[in-house]
């Protein structure tokens, strides 16, 4: 079998399971960690080139610009709006992330051995940088600002990471039904809550302004949020079908015997 | 294309009213639609709400439902990009250019079926402003202008959707640039404080004149309102319609007609803009100094004897109000104090509406005009008119109304009294304030919560007050526990002595049968120092 789309060889530096052919077979083979790690190494250079970079340097580009550009074009800006105008851009981040796993090959590349958590985790592992450097270049420019040198970035790039931890997670857990696109919905998802998170008031708003009396107890609600967020994405991304396979009926397991 | 064979003529219209009316009915279906209509809107609506909505001034409250339009709105321009952008999400674009329907007019199919959820939008609007008309506490009347400023801005959201989808395939540009919208949004209202000078009405949605309705100017009397709102729509809907030929003109629409309906919108832009940024925004100063010194030109008065009650032309429906909290201040004094005349009359500082807006609230640049309030009102034949404010049904304007009240009644001192009571006198006037209604009480509550923990009668947004001292405000609330028979009782037996200036406030507590609170220390500032304000030596 030849591999003509250049996404999936690209996801795929192996080859197909079984197709035999050049690499494939010295990565593909073996079991257990060994073979886990092997593919892993071999990953993050094709998985650089199929990523989504559009979103991801949009969301970037976007989020920098809509926090740099009035953080260092007027001084009169308070803490409290650069802190919101930091969360829009962590917004923007986790509207990049949520097309972050869509992956047109998707369908075909289950069918290597690399499991799915590799790699969707992979994908997640080449953009993260870059949503950290447009996050990075915009914590700097609201802390320039006069009134932004004390903003607590360290807290509010907890905000920024729930976020993204939330869009990833909602994006594995709509590719687990449908593994075409899950982009846009997660965006739709991620937005409408991030407008709710707004809304919502005193006892329990999740977006205080810094200097608040709810600040402490508001970030360990965001830290459980990250953390419910990372461990239902690391639900959702594994490979479902992978346990199947222990219960193959027996015409699927001669046809594995023969080609593996 | 070429080799597709036409539709004959008025097909075409057919077609894409069909294809509208299924994409519509498919856009209001969309779970997040229903999501913002039924939850987002309804949530965010709650959080801003004006406690005072009972007694709305209608033509502010019909500005109270524009930001819900940039929340919808955000929402209509992902859900029309993603609409736009199906056909290329499904591979499906090569199928579609064998259809007989040109892709101009599947696109303007696309625009035809933003209609239906302006028109939801529009329902919401009117439903809202017809609900708040309906109580008997609203006055004024709302502007059609500034209720379709909502409305416009879905249909103007939704539209760039459908050009975005036009330019740009990916699904990922629409979220992002709502989130720019609303960063714009943010950045402009809160740079531009909306008392200032001068709004940026290029924006979609412009804050309220005064500013927060809670906590910014009161309102204007309508006749004083200058917003440009009806050059706003048209400048919206120019855009719109800017928007809306662009699309038609990337997908290939006939270039004569499109070229002509987009210099039409740019025209429409153009003078709208103009217009709306030409516009003074609010009357001149000469007008607003005037409207403070001498309301009564706009006013209407109205005698329900012994009160005589004047208010700007609108808010008569308010007189009847004023009269309940007055008539529940004057039956628990003595039957000669309760039958003296008396007189409100409603007086609002409109200078904040021509400075830039203060940080420090209460600070007025210019004194008091208290020489006209006296010539106005004796020339009306009602001296000493106490201040009514143009809000109602906060708590705070029922409680200030009754405290005013009742502090006229003791003092004859007239309108911008400025006292801080720590004897009899005060323990009388907060009493009186807060057993008038049920109002009135939760109203001290609040201004005891937001001043400090003492109880403090603003004159509207004068910076003239009557303070009470943190022992008197004590010794209010321990009376306003006591059932209200037997105080009233000894306040009409010792009237005499306790609106008497020397009385103290342990006198006062004796006649009136309750223990006096102990001194307190002065509490301190953030600073170490004793916080002194309000308190008597």
């Amino acid at each position: 079998m030849t591999i003509h789309n250049k996404t999936l060889r690209d996801a795929y530096p192996g080859g197909l399971a079984g197709a035999g052919g050049g690499p494939g077979r010295a990565a593909g083979r073996g079991t257990g960690r060994g073979r886990i790690a092997r593919i892993a190494v071999r990953l993050p250079g094709p998985t650089l080139r199929a990523v989504p970079w559009a979103p991801i340097l949009a969301a970037s580009v976007v989020g920098t610009g809509l926090v740099g550009w009035p953080a260092l074009s007027r001084d009169d800006l308070s803490a409290a709006l650069l802190s919101n105008l930091l969360r829009l851009a962590a917004v923007c981040a986790a509207v990049g992330a949520a097309f972050l796993l869509d992956d047109p090959a998707a369908r075909t590349v289950q069918t290597t051995p690399a499991p799915r958590l590799l790699r969707l985790s992979m994908r997640v592992a080449v953009a993260l940088p870059v949503l950290a450097g447009g996050w990075a270049i915009a914590v700097l420019s609201a802390r320039s600002a006069p009134n932004g040198r004390q903003l607590p970035w360290v807290a509010l790039s907890l905000e920024a990471a729930a976020l993204i931890a939330v869009a990833l997670a909602v994006a594995a857990v709509q590719l687990r039904r449908d593994d075409r696109a899950a982009g846009p919905l997660t965006a739709i998802v991620v937005l409408t809550a991030a407008v709710v998170a707004a809304v919502l008031d005193e006892p329990i708003a999740l977006f205080p302004p810094p200097g608040d009396a709810h600040w402490g107890p508001t970030h360990r609600w965001w830290a459980l949020i990250a953390v419910s967020a990372l461990s239902l994405y690391a639900w959702a991304a594994h490979d479902r079908n992978r346990r199947r396979r222990l219960r193959l009926p027996v015409r699927a397991r001669v046809w594995r015997g023969r080609a593996g | 294309m070429s080799q597709v064979p036409q539709l004959p003529g008025g097909q075409h219209l057919r077609a894409m009213l069909a294809l509208a009316w299924f994409d519509g009915s498919r856009l209001a279906r969309r779970p997040v639609v229903v999501a913002a209509l039924l939850v987002l809107c309804p949530l965010a609506y709650l959080a801003n709400a004006d406690p005072a909505w009972r007694f709305a001034v209608l033509y502010e409250a019909d500005q109270w439902l524009q930001p819900l339009g940039l929340l919808l709105g955000g929402v209509v321009l992902i859900v029309s990009n993603l609409a736009v952008t199906r056909a290329h999400r499904d591979g499906a674009t090569a199928l579609l250019g064998v259809l007989n329907l040109p892709s101009s007019w599947r696109v303007g199919a696309h625009l035809v079926a933003l209609l239906p959820l302006t028109a939801v939008a529009g329902l919401l609007v009117a439903g809202h402003i017809a609900v708040l008309a309906a109580l008997d506490g609203s006055v004024g009347r709302p502007s059609v202008f500034e209720l379709a400023t909502g409305p416009a801005v879905v249909l103007l959201s939704g539209a760039a959707g459908v050009l975005l989808g036009r330019i740009v395939r990916g699904a990922f540009v629409a979220p992002l640039l709502t989130v720019v919208f609303v960063a714009y949004t943010i950045i402009s209202l809160a740079m531009a404080p909306t008392s200032g000078p001068k709004p940026n009405w290029f924006v979609p949605v412009i804050g309220r004149a005064g500013g927060d309705p809670q906590f910014g100017l009161p309102p204007l009397p309508s006749d004083l309102m200058a917003r440009p709102a009806g050059w706003h729509v048209l400048y919206l809907l120019g855009l719109t319609g800017l928007v809306a030929t662009s699309a038609l003109l990337l997908a290939r629409c006939r270039r004569g007609t499109a070229v002509v309906a987009a210099a039409a919108s740019l025209l429409v832009i153009g003078v709208a803009g103009a217009a709306q940024a030409g516009a003074p925004g609010r009357s001149d100063d000469a007008t607003l100094i005037a409207v403070t010194q001498q309301p009564g030109v706009h006013q209407k008065c109205e005698r329900i004897a012994p009160v005589t009650y004047c208010a700007f032309a609108g808010y008569e429906p308010w007189v009847k109000q004023w009269d309940i909290v007055a008539r529940a201040v004057l039956r628990r004094t003595p039957a000669a104090v309760a039958k003296q005349p008396l007189a409100v009359r409603q007086r609002l500082d409109a200078y904040g509406y021509s400075r830039p807006a203060d940080p420090t609230p209460g600070a007025v640049s210019a004194p008091l005009p208290l020489e006209r309030w006296r010539a106005e009102d004796q020339a009306a034949g009602i001296p000493n008119a106490i201040t009514a404010s143009t809000r109602w049904g906060d708590g705070w304007s029922e409680a200030s109304l009754a405290g005013r009240l009742a502090y006229e009644l003791i003092t004859r001192s007239g309108p911008g009294a400025q006292a801080d009571e720590c004897g009899a006198r005060g323990v009388l006037v907060g009493w009186l304030a807060g057993q008038a209604t049920p109002q009135t009480r939760a109203g001290l509550h609040r201004i005891a919560e937001f001043s400090g923990g003492r109880i403090y009668f603003a004159e509207a947004n004068f910076p003239t007050g009557i303070g009470l001292s943190d022992r008197v405000t004590a010794l209010v609330w321990q009376l306003l526990d006591q059932p209200v028979e037997q105080i009233a009782a000894r306040v009409r037996a010792s009237w005499a002595e306790l609106t008497a200036p020397e009385t103290t406030i342990e006198r006062a507590a004796q006649l009136l049968g309750v223990p006096a609170p102990p001194a307190t220390a002065p509490r301190l500032l953030p600073d170490g120092t004793p916080d002194t304000t309000g308190e008597c030596a």
